[in-house]
């Protein structure tokens, strides 16, 4: 069974959306819902083959080139082992309801085929990008991915938002993508291989470049799952239609980044500051959002919070060495942030609004949406047995067992704030009176099925990974010793989720103030900080951004005054020369013609005064000469 | 007729006689051309006519003289005076008689007095002494003979000036 | 004997105050006159020097003789016209000063 049928598929889907998708109208949703399926069925039948312990590759070894230049290190291929096994059921699974529930999202939108395409196309890239056995092919797939997001962002692109939503989500990640092409080039000239499977073996190099690349691909990865600094592209991919955002800004996309770290982490693991850069950064980003999203009113951009933290979340845990933590969240993740994505979708298409303020009461109009909604915020909050308690404790586990006790921290802080907002939200969202002005009602199943199933995946993906699963996932991805469960951090995380939840319920449900008085009004300009997102987008449009854009209006005027100083300079240079010519035409020309009649009239009015009418003085003149002309003669010796 | 010639050459009267009229000629000429009356300057013209006249006797050219006395004295002259009478203003004592560039006419004049007088010393061999003269025959012979063209047309040349002269002073037609 | 250079120098001087009368004279006639020296001044010359045995040949002997005679015709002629334009200068602008006949000044 080839595997490039898997990404295929769903071209195949697009293609057939973008160039006939007018035509197919309503049916062309279908065709993209069953290029997923049917990639999702093949993505099944590859995982149980590589879980039987087969890894599937292709092509088989020994055939295929693409590039044919450097020989053996361009041999591109896909392969499918334990890792990109699972991100494919993953992204087809989640990719398949998300399809589905699109159709009845977009019903009625004038670019129904189009969107369909889009997503196709955006899963085709996806699944390129898991399977590729080549840091090249990654990068294609990479690259793809980036294309999509721009393009599903920017969808509704009459409106302004969405278009600069788009471009500054394509710019900012071009920016980490820049890091990693650098990563790219250095990794190659180094080792001189851009395999996957090669790469556990030049990892051992000692040269400190390797070190260097893996910071600089890490930048791609900061880019691409929206970590600080370039974390602020992700809020503002809200303006694309909630599906995209399920999809794509939470599942899938963002987790490439994670993904990518994941797959290279060999590399990390022999270079230790470029592992702690990780973590860092992780960390920063994890606690970070987490209190901005504390302070959102809008239910998209509470959840987009929560992705960049969770995402964080899971970076910390590849940074303090934990491959299989990072990756298990991962995937947890992708099923109930998917969940509250397209639950929030179902809000806002039921009740008309995305604003908490326009919200409220909706567990009585919009039951299904609410019961998932429900299920998906216990299981981001920890509570176990939910998926997300097993993959957060494992992450904290991590931390701690391999002495990152500050970051073990930060994440616990985390932790506690992520079930914090998630309550808040939940409540403020279905909980009380209803706020708004519409009338909330159910969506229609094609919108609520999807949702059903991802709650019932948010229940039990986890156990797996579980010591009840027996650590089987951990042991599917290779680890050979999955930690013993530990259980004081099993309970602390249980402790500080249900502390989380306590307090949201507190604040948002009894409306009872959380906070001393004085606490909070200490906290308040924190709170005003968190809830301007810490200004950062502001630093970078003044630090950066103006700064970049009066260089180029200045690089632009000192063009022009270049180009318009050459054109002058050719201008005046032209003008001083046909001034000289018609100096030298005045001057010399003329003056020579002038100055010669001059001249000549000046000695004919010189000679002219011999010419005196009077006879005698001819008479002398000629009487004086004639005289002369003897003497002369007779002088000079005789007549 | 010879001997008498040479006789009277040959004597200091004579050469006295040829210092005299030298001196009048030169005279003469000197009152023609700083007299201020234009009658009085016709008059001195007689004097060197005369004076030259003379001198033609002195060498021995009677023909000449007479011609001389007879056409340029009596024709010339005349006709000069007629001239003068013509034209009024004859004696106006404010006109000066010469005009502003006397002063270099005169070097002018002399200059040319010098030059020749350096061609004549610079000859290379004049005669010693005068010869016998010319007997009229001659002079009358080539006339006719030798010199018949120059004598034609010099006749032609004064019918020219004379009509030509009409010509020129004729009063304007009143047409 | 008186030498030739004599008579020469006589003739010379007559020439040179004929010209000097020619250049300097105001009035026309009198300019006449100044040229009637000059005219003689040449004759005396030619006569001088046929009475001193220049030309020799026979044939040419009496060529100083004639050539003063045609002088004297010249002069005639020189006369007749010189005068019949001074009148007709005189007629016109009523002037017989060399120097007021300018006319044709250039």
């Amino acid at each position: 069974m080839p595997l490039p049928l898997i990404p295929l598929l769903p071209l195949a889907a697009f293609l057939l959306n973008i160039l006939v998708g007018r035509r197919l109208g309503a049916a062309s949703a279908w065709v993209s819902v069953a290029a997923v399926a049917g990639a999702a069925a093949l993505s099944v039948r590859t995982f149980l083959t590589v879980a039987a312990g087969h890894a599937v590759a292709w092509p088989a070894p020994g055939a295929g080139t693409w590039l044919p230049i450097g020989g053996d290190a361009f041999r591109l291929g896909l392969v499918a082992d334990p890792m990109s096994a699972t991100m494919l059921l993953v992204v087809t699974g989640i990719g398949a309801l998300i399809t589905l529930y699109s159709i009845g999202y977009m019903h009625g939108d004038p670019r129904y085929s189009r969107f369909f395409a889009y997503l196709s196309l955006f899963t085709a890239a996806m699944l390129l990008l898991l399977l590729a056995d080549h840091f090249l092919l990654l990068f294609v797939g990479w690259e793809l991915v980036g294309l999509c997001s721009y393009l599903l962002i920017s969808f509704w692109f009459e409106n302004p938002a969405a278009a600069d939503a788009g471009k500054k989500a394509f710019l900012t990640t071009r920016l980490g993508d820049a890091g990693f092409l650098l990563g790219l080039f250095l990794l190659y000239t180094t080792t001189g291989t851009l395999r996957f499977s090669d790469l556990a073996a030049v990892a051992h190099d000692p040269s400190p470049w390797l070190g260097v690349a893996a910071v600089l691909l890490f930048c791609g990865a900061v880019g691409k799952s929206a970590q600080f600094p370039l974390h602020v592209w992700l809020p503002d991919a809200m303006e694309g239609p909630t599906p995209v955002s399920a999809l794509i800004h939470a599942a899938t996309m963002v987790a490439a980044g994670v993904y990518l770290v994941a797959r290279t982490f060999v590399l990390f693991e022999h270079h230790p500051a470029a592992l702690q850069t990780v973590a860092v950064i992780g960390g920063i980003t994890a606690f970070g959002a987490a209190t901005i999203a504390v302070t959102q009113t809008d239910i998209k951009r509470v959840l987009a919070y929560s992705t960049i933290s969770q995402l964080g979340l899971m970076m910390l845990g590849l940074g303090v060495g934990s491959t299989t933590a990072g990756f298990f969240h991962l995937v947890t993740h992708a099923c109930f942030k998917a969940l509250l994505f397209l639950g929030a979708g179902s809000v806002i298409h039921g009740a008309g609004a995305q604003e908490v303020g326009q919200l409220g009461g909706l567990w009585r109009t919009q039951r299904v949406t609410a019961v998932t909604f429900l299920i998906a915020t216990l299981a981001i909050a920890g509570v176990p047995p939910l998926a997300g308690f097993w993959s957060k404790d494992e992450l904290l586990a991590a931390a701690l067992h391999h002495g990152h006790g500050v970051l073990f921290l930060v994440g616990a802080a985390t932790s506690a704030l992520t079930a914090f907002y998630m309550g808040r939200l939940f409540l403020l969202t279905f909980a009380g009176t209803y706020r708004g002005h519409g009338h909330p009602h159910e969506s229609p199943a094609v919108m609520t099925v999807p949702l059903a199933l991802l709650a019932v995946a948010s229940v039990v993906v986890g156990l797996p990974g579980s010591p009840w699963g027996g650590h089987a996932f951990q042991r599917f991805l290779g680890e050979p010793h999955p930690p013993a469960p530990d259980l004081a951090v099993m309970a602390f995380s249980t402790v500080i989720a249900a502390l989380g939840l306590a307090a949201a319920g507190w604040r948002y449900g009894l409306n009872r103030p959380l906070l001393p008085a004085g606490l909070r009004a200490a906290l308040a300009p924190w709170q005003r900080a968190a809830a301007h997102t810490y200004y950062v987008d502001e630093l970078y449009d003044r630090w950066i951004i103006r700064p970049v854009l009066a260089a180029t209006r200045g690089a632009f005027r000192a063009d022009q005054r270049l180009i318009d100083g050459a054109v002058n300079l050719v201008g005046t240079g032209t003008l001083a020369v046909s001034r000289l010519k018609r100096w030298v035409d005045a001057v010399l020309v003329d003056g020579a013609v002038n100055g010669t009649a001059a001249l000549v009239g000046g000695v004919g009015s010189l000679a002219r005064r011999l010419q005196t009418g009077v006879v005698q003085h001819y008479l002398l003149l000629a009487a004086a000469g004639a005289a002369l002309a003897l003497a002369v003669a007779l002088t000079r010796g005789g007549l | 007729m010879t001997d008498a010639w040479l006789l009277t050459v040959l004597s200091p009267m004579a050469r006295a006689a040829f210092y005299l009229l030298a001196a009048v000629t030169l005279a003469g000429a000197l009152g023609v051309t700083l007299t201020r009356n234009l009658f009085h300057s016709a008059l001195w013209l007689a004097v060197t006519l005369l004076g030259v006249a003379g001198l033609y006797l002195y060498l021995g050219a009677e023909f000449l003289a007479v011609v001389q006395v007879l056409i340029y004295v009596g024709a010339i002259l005349v006709l000069l005076l007629f001239g003068v009478m013509l034209t009024a203003r004859i004696a106006d004592p404010a006109v000066p008689a010469l005009n502003r560039h006397a002063l270099l006419a005169a070097l002018v004049a002399l200059c040319t007095g010098w030059a020749l007088r350096l061609a004549v010393r610079q000859a290379a061999a004049l005669p010693a002494g005068p010869v016998a003269p010319v007997p009229l025959e001659t002079l009358g012979r080539g006339l006719v003979t030798t010199y018949v063209l120059p004598f034609e047309v010099l006749s032609l040349i004064l019918i020219g000036a004379l009509v030509g002269a009409v010509v020129i002073a004729r009063p304007e037609r009143r047409s | 004997m008186i030498p030739l250079s004599h008579l020469l120098t006589v003739s010379i001087g007559l020439f040179a105050i004929g010209l000097f009368g020619a250049l300097s004279r105001r009035n026309a006639i009198g300019i006449l006159m100044a040229i009637e020296l000059i005219l003689n001044a040449a004759a005396l010359a030619f006569v001088a020097f046929n009475a001193y045995g220049i030309p020799a040949a026979d044939r040419d002997a009496a060529l100083g003789q004639t050539a003063a005679l045609f002088i004297i015709g010249i002069a005639a002629a020189g006369a007749i016209v010189g005068l019949a334009l001074v009148l007709a200068v005189y007629r016109h602008q009523r002037t017989i000063f060399a120097d007021d006949m300018h006319l044709l000044k250039g």
